[in-house]
């Protein structure tokens, strides 16, 4: 049984111990670097392990695909990363001009069918109203008679027609 | 004219791989040349042979980018087992912090792996030693598995893994020591 007083040194030499210990297998290790132990010296030395059927043969081509793969895709990468800020820039301009197209022809169609419409009739009126009656009746006296003039149609006919056909106002101000 | 891989040295195929025509020409006899050696050095690390494959794929394709820039100050050789080291090494660390396991649980699980490994052909003693391996320090692995099996100098293992000599055959021992006392105990 070690002594108290040991048994109270003990801890504090213990790391004094062990790098002894460890210095000596050092300087063992250095005299005979190659010596194994009894153990393993009945183990057979031979790497226990085994490869799948003509890995070696085919790890080469496998290799060199692999290879050849990584190589591409750096280079499909690089040429993404170049023209990234020239596709994003083209993106937007296709989508600036596309919604341009939307709103200014919306607008324009919205312009066409109520402005052109309203312009057109108020363009219409003011003709009409700016015909002097004088000229309407001169017309009618230089023109109609002679159209009126068809022995075949009557005064009464052409009321009848008037009345009864879906005679439409433009078409009227148009054969003017 | 040489034709076959064996007969080129080191030399010559560092040269070869420099000429414009030549290029993947020389790679190719380099991986024939060193593919069976750096897979064995890597399987013996990370036991698994899906893993293994996938580090050696990834050894040549740095060899591929890297050996442009080769020095020679060193051997091709050395160059070779130093990339094959460091990539195996760093796969283990990933897998660690993919797993958010501690090294030692990653060792665990290759131990528990190997029993049911299709591709491991070896007797009872054979896995005991495997075990045993596993609970080494990795760099302690590595220095072991160098000496015991691959039988490299410690003139050349000082170059690959960039330590002295000393130093490694205190690790050599150190190693069997504790391996011989992991036989005995289980």
């Amino acid at each position: 049984m070690p002594s108290k007083k040991l048994k109270n040194t003990l801890p504090n030499i213990k790391p004094f111990i062990l790098l002894i210990v460890k210095k000596t297998l050092t300087i063992q290790g250095m005299k005979e670097p190659d010596k194994i132990g009894p153990e393993l010296s009945k183990i057979n030395k031979e790497i226990p392990f085994r490869v799948p059927d003509g890995y070696f043969e085919n790890f080469s081509f496998r290799l060199t695909n692999k290879i050849h793969a990584e190589s591409d895709v750096p280079n499909r990468q690089k040429f993404v990363l170049f023209l990234k800020p020239y596709l994003v820039a083209a993106v937007l301009l296709i989508v600036a001009i596309l919604s341009g197209i939307y709103f200014f022809g919306h607008q324009q169609s919205k312009y066409s069918e109520k402005q052109f419409y309203s312009e057109v009739s108020r363009a219409v009126e003011q003709e009409l109203y700016s015909i002097n009656e004088e000229i309407i009746l001169e017309v009618m006296s230089s023109e109609t008679p002679d159209k009126l003039s068809d022995p075949d149609v009557n005064t009464e006919e052409l009321i009848d027609y008037l009345l009864n056909e879906d005679v439409n106002e433009d078409e009227l101000l148009n054969s003017l | 004219m040489t034709s076959n891989v064996a007969d080129y040295t080191d030399k010559e195929l560092t040269g070869l791989f420099r000429k414009p025509g030549s290029r993947e020409y020389a790679f190719n006899l380099i991986v024939r040349k060193y593919q069976e050696k750096l897979y064995w050095h890597i399987r013996k690390l990370l036991i698994d042979h899906h893993d293994t494959d996938d580090t050696l794929q990834n050894t040549f394709i740095k060899v591929w980018t890297g050996l442009d820039n080769f020095r020679e100050d060193s051997s091709l050789y050395t160059w070779l087992y130093r990339i094959a080291t460091n990539e195996a090494l760093s796969f283990l660390g990933s897998k660690k912090r993919r797993f958010f396991l501690p090294l030692a649980d990653v060792e665990k699980q290759l131990s528990g792996s190997l029993k049911n490994d299709e591709y491991f052909n070896g007797d009872e003693l054979q896995l005991k030693l495997q075990n045993a391996l596993l609970t080494l320090p990795e760099k302690q692995r590595v220095v072991f598995n160098m000496k015991y099996f691959d039988e490299i100098k410690y003139e050349d293992m000082a170059e690959i893994l960039d330590t002295s000599v000393g130093a490694l055959k205190a690790s050599f021992h150190h190693a069997v020591k504790k391996i011989e006392k992991y036989i005995t105990e289980h």
